[in-house]
Parts: C-alpha cells; structure tokens; sequence
C-alpha cells in the first residue's frame, strides 16, 4: 500500500509513518521542517528497507509552489443528507486557510476550491439540480489559476450564489427541506 | 513542565522544569537564558541530567537512524537512541556497537557525554574512542559540526564532558563486527580480593569481557566471589529479537532491603547461585552486555536515602597496597557493602575521563552517615594511591578531592569556560563539582 502522511515529522503523524514502514508500506512523507523529514525518510529507509521519501513545507516556502485543497459547497451549511462528507470538507477548508496563513509571505500560493458537481463516479447517473462540471474544465481552471493568491474560491464561480442562499435561509424554512 | 527528576542512586532529588522538542525547529529557535541541560534516559547515577533551576531537554523524540554504512562500518544516529534499539537494528547485520554500558535504555548522547565503558574496558577502551564525528547544539554557537578534523577542542571537550557544552544532537559511530549472538560464560570463583584482582588480570589475555563480583559484605571472608569471563560463541544461532526491559527510574517506593543483616545473607544466596555452574555456558550477547536487564529493582532495595556508587580507577601499581586499605576500612566501619565488582581497564588520564591502565574498583553502599564517613577515608586513601574516583558514578564526590584525582580537572573548567562563559549548561554535577567556577 502507498500511504501519503501529512503532518509526518512528530507525534501521531510520525508514529503512523513508524507503524506502516514496519509494515513494509511504501510512504510519502510531508511536514513543516526539512530537517525533521530528511531524518526521518532516512531512519524508516534504513531500518525498514521501504520505498520511502519526503517533502517539507520549507522546501514549497523557500522554492515556490501551490498548495491546491479540493472542498466542497457542501460545507456551507451542514445538511441532514451528507453530514460526514460536509463535516471533512470543512475541516479540510479550515486546514488549508491555516496553510494559507502559515504560507503568507512565501513563494507558495495556498488555494482551496469550493468545488460544486463534478461528473464524476460520485454523481453518475443521478438527477441533479444544476449542472455538473467536467472534470477536464474543472482542471482547466485550476491549472490557469495556479501561481494566484487566490485563498478558497468557488468552482464553477456561481455557486456562490446558491450557497449563500442555502447559509441565508431561515431555520424554520430550512428544517423542512429534504436536501 | 514541572518534573521530579532522581539520579539513579536516588541521592539526590529536584524538581525541574522539562522540555522535550520533537522538531529540529524547535531545538534550533532555543535562546540563551535560563540554564539548560540535555537529557537522555536519566539513568545516570548523579544528577548530571538535571538540576534545581535548570531546564532539561529531553532529547528522546530525537531517536533515528541517519546513515549506515556496513562496508566501513560506522553508523550514523540522532543522540536519543538507545542501545537497545541500535542493538535490535544491528545484530541482523552481523554489526555491534563496541562499546556498551549495562542498560539497553541508555542513550548514545549519554554514553558520549560520560563517555562510558563497557566490560571490555581492556580490549575496546572508552565509548569515546568510536565517536568519529558529532553534531552540537548550543543556542550562542548554533549547530556545530565536531570531529577530530573539525572543532577538534571542542570535540575532545564534549566526549565526557557531561553535556556542558550543548545539547548532543547526533553522532557518527564507528562499529565492530558482532562477534556472535551468544557467548560462552564462565563463572570463576575466587577466594578474596587479592586473587580477584590477580585472575581478571590472567583472564581477561583470553576472553572478550571479564568482571567480577564480590561479596565484601561478608565478613569471615570479604572480597569472594567470582569472576564473569565470557567469549564469542561463533557455533550460535543470529536470532535475536526485541530487548525488552523495564524502567531503571520508577516512582515505587519499596522499604529499605539492604541493611547489614539482610545484605549477608543476600550476598551469599546470589554468591552460591553464580558459582553452582561454573564451566562455560552459552548466554545470549544481549544478556552478557546488559547484566541489569531484570536486576532494575536493586536500585529500589536501598530504601528512600538511595546509596552511593563509588567507582574507583586502581593504577596497576597501587593494587598490592589498596587492597588491604580498603579491607581494613570496611572492617573498621562496619558497612554492608552490597555490590563490589571489578573490571580491568587500559588508556591514558585525559580531562575528566575515566581511564587508565589498571582496575575499576566499585562498592555500592546505602546511602547513610556511616557509609559517608567511610568514603570520606577512602577518598583520602584513593588520592595517596592515585586512585581516582568516577565522576558520573559518585553523587558525594567534592570539587577538592576531583580536583587531587584529575590531572585535567583546571584544563577541563578552563576550557568550558571559554566555550560557554555564560555557562547556559549546567546541571546538579556541575555545581557540586564546581566545573563552572571561573
């Protein structure tokens, strides 16, 4: 199994690392400082013989490059239908205007995209309200944006619109819909 | 964090303030100010990883393997490794660290700052002597690279230097080629101190690790005992597993066990059970190199007042005269002593190392006004022989009687001085000994 650990230089996310080397899982290792990667690649590389590397936050800081966070509109207002799903991309969203924070000042840009339907396996075959974006477009615009200081933006743009009529909504009307 | 630290010995006891980075950037961003004092597993027998107003910085989190380069054999790791671990790594590889203290929790950045020993003194010398290069961290100086090529004074300073010159980070480690996973022991028995003295000396031409232990608590015939001398078994099977242990340091508190009318009796049960099966045995090698794997709770047995481990360098030419001194003040005290062992020792005085051509002597005795009285004499005794007492064993020593016993004690002060006159490291060791006095 190829497992790509976020966070992976201490604590949980390093103990993870641990685990799965000695399982002889082939990883890919990212956190903040560059040293406490490097160590670490070496230390699972020799003691576990694992296919096993790194990248650290300093090296996207000082050499430039985009962080890009796929969200979703569902987060905008958590909803009886998708509330585990809704819940991770808020998470998710917050994550990465954290690293967006964290990367004011660097050469990397941090973008997050609020993302609306995708034609994807997750929306194939089912009736939907508005219309679902290819992902060939969705990249397209993605690719054109990168380098932008861009922060979380919705893809296509004009959800915008229907998200914040779905936040706006008064309790006793939104309570009643099944959405 | 508040933590309540002891040394081994349970001599003495602080409550301090701990640290324990997990990020290079968080060891990097440290400031001058408050004293600092690096921390590995905290089993040394004085306080030499803490003390009262000083912050330890618990160097546990940074425990990996860097490099490993078989074909040259040197190892390259983080200084919060333990043996233990480096053992279970190694010996798969037909690799061992050459030098070993007992206890498979002690850390590498602890075996370099008090630069230790194993029970192949005589063969392999220091742990020090392995140490290829090292990386140092001191909040004035940054990260320093050190070697005999490189910062070759501050090198020298920080192998049994105590870690008063900065945090050890990491270090390149020279290897040795595992001799075999287990070893054939012989236990030997000897009569009394005279004859334990003069068989290590005959033994140790033929094996790879000797000591002995003896029973000078008792009193008809102190000084029997036997001798451990163990060789590479080539015929045994390299299986070798994980090195399970337990804690050296624990919160128990179990009444005191020794005492002079219990340690006879102890003494001569454990006596009579090492020398039942005298001729060669096979042992597992990590068994023959941690001997205190299993023993952790000894160390409680002496009661809350703890006891004093005093590790004593005979020259080879002060042996015939020590021997009787240092019977005759056991008899005239009157103190159990509750472990004597001995080793045979090779190397040269150098700062404050513990070394030369001779025997390391050592008595551990409850830690009461008795016992200190007759220290105190032996002290005296060790400076007219020219004896000197191991300064990371001993938590009473004083700076006067280190100061008769190292030749290189004003060298060693003289040269910390310059390196870190603000003396940002310090622990209860260097206090006592007064290592920082300008």
């Amino acid at each position: 199994m190829n497992t790509v650990i976020v966070g992976a230089s201490a604590g949980l996310g390093r103990a993870i690392a641990e685990r799965l080397a000695a399982d002889g899982h082939a990883l890919y290792l990212i956190a903040s400082d560059a040293q406490d990667i490097e160590a670490l690649v070496a230390d699972l590389g020799i003691r576990f013989s694992i296919k096993v590397s790194g990248e650290s936050l300093d090296h996207l800081q000082a050499g430039g490059g985009n962080l890009v966070g796929a969200g979703s509109v569902s987060s905008s207002r958590g909803r009886r239908t998708n509330s585990v799903y809704a819940a991770a991309k808020s998470g998710l969203e917050t994550y990465f205007a954290a690293m967006r924070h964290y990367m004011a000042g660097s050469r990397c840009r941090v973008q997050f995209y609020r993302l609306g339907y995708i034609q994807t396996r997750m929306t194939f075959g089912q009736r939907l309200m508005f219309p679902a974006l290819k992902p060939e477009q969705g990249a397209d615009a993605i690719v054109k944006n990168l380098g932008r200081d861009l922060g979380a933006v919705y893809l296509p743009w004009w959800w915008w619109g229907i998200t914040t009529i779905i936040r706006f909504l008064p309790w006793p009307i939104f309570k009643r819909l099944n959405i | 964090m508040k933590r309540v630290f002891a040394s081994l010995d349970r001599h003495t006891v602080h409550e301090c303030d701990y640290d324990e980075p997990d990020r290079y950037r968080e060891l990097l961003s440290m400031k001058p100010g408050k004293p600092l004092i690096g921390r590995g597993a905290g089993v040394s027998y004085v306080a030499a990883s803490f003390g009262e107003g000083v912050t330890s910085i618990g160097m546990g989190r940074f425990n990996r393997i860097l490099a490993l380069n078989a074909a040259e054999r040197w190892i390259e790791v983080e200084a919060g490794i333990t043996l233990g671990r480096i053992f279970e790594f190694l010996t798969g590889r037909g690799l061992c660290l050459p030098v070993q203290p007992g206890h498979p929790h002690i850390t590498i950045g602890g075996c370099i700052a008090g630069n230790v020993h194993g029970k192949n003194q005589f063969r392999e010398g220091l742990f020090g002597e392995h140490v290829r290069s090292l990386r140092l961290f001191h909040p004035l100086h940054g990260m320093l690279d050190l070697s005999p090529e490189q910062n070759t004074g501050l090198f020298d300073l920080t192998i049994g230097g105590f870690g008063l010159t900065g945090l050890i980070v990491s270090a390149r480690i020279a290897l040795a080629p595992l001799p075999s996973a287990a070893m054939q022991v012989s236990h030997v028995p000897v009569g009394d101190l005279t004859e334990a003295f003069a068989k290590l000396a005959e033994l140790k031409a033929s094996h790879d690790m000797v000591y002995a232990w003896l029973d000078l608590a008792d009193r008809s015939h102190p000084g029997r005992g036997y001798i451990v001398a163990a060789t590479a078994d080539p015929a045994s099977e390299p299986a070798l597993g994980t090195i399970t242990a337990r804690d050296l340091l624990t919160a128990s508190r179990i009444p005191r066990l020794f005492n002079d009318l219990t340690l006879p009796i102890i003494n001569r049960i454990y006596r009579t059970m090492g020398t039942r099966q005298t001729g060669p045995r096979r042992v597992p090698l990590d068994a023959i190199l941690y001997p205190a794997v299993g023993k952790e709770r000894y160390f409680d047995a002496f009661g809350k007042p703890g006891f004093i481990e005093m590790q004593i360098l005979v020259p080879e030419n002060a042996v015939a005269a020590f021997i009787p001194r240092v019977l005759a003040l056991v008899r005239k005290h009157g103190c159990a002593v509750a472990l004597t062992t001995l080793k045979a020792f090779r190397g040269k005085p150098h700062l404050l190392h513990y070394t030369g051509a001779g025997f390391s002597f050592t008595i551990d005795i409850g830690n009461d006004p008795a016992a200190l009285r007759m220290l105190a004499e032996l002290d005296e005794i060790n400076c007219e022989l020219g004896a000197a007492t191991a300064i990371m064993k001993d938590s009473r020593l004083s700076p006067a009687v280190a100061r008769r016993q190292y030749s290189g004690y004003d060298a060693f002060k003289q040269q910390l001085l310059t390196f870190d006159p603000g003396h940002l490291f310090t622990s209860d060791l260097s206090r006592r000994l007064e290592l920082h006095a300008s």
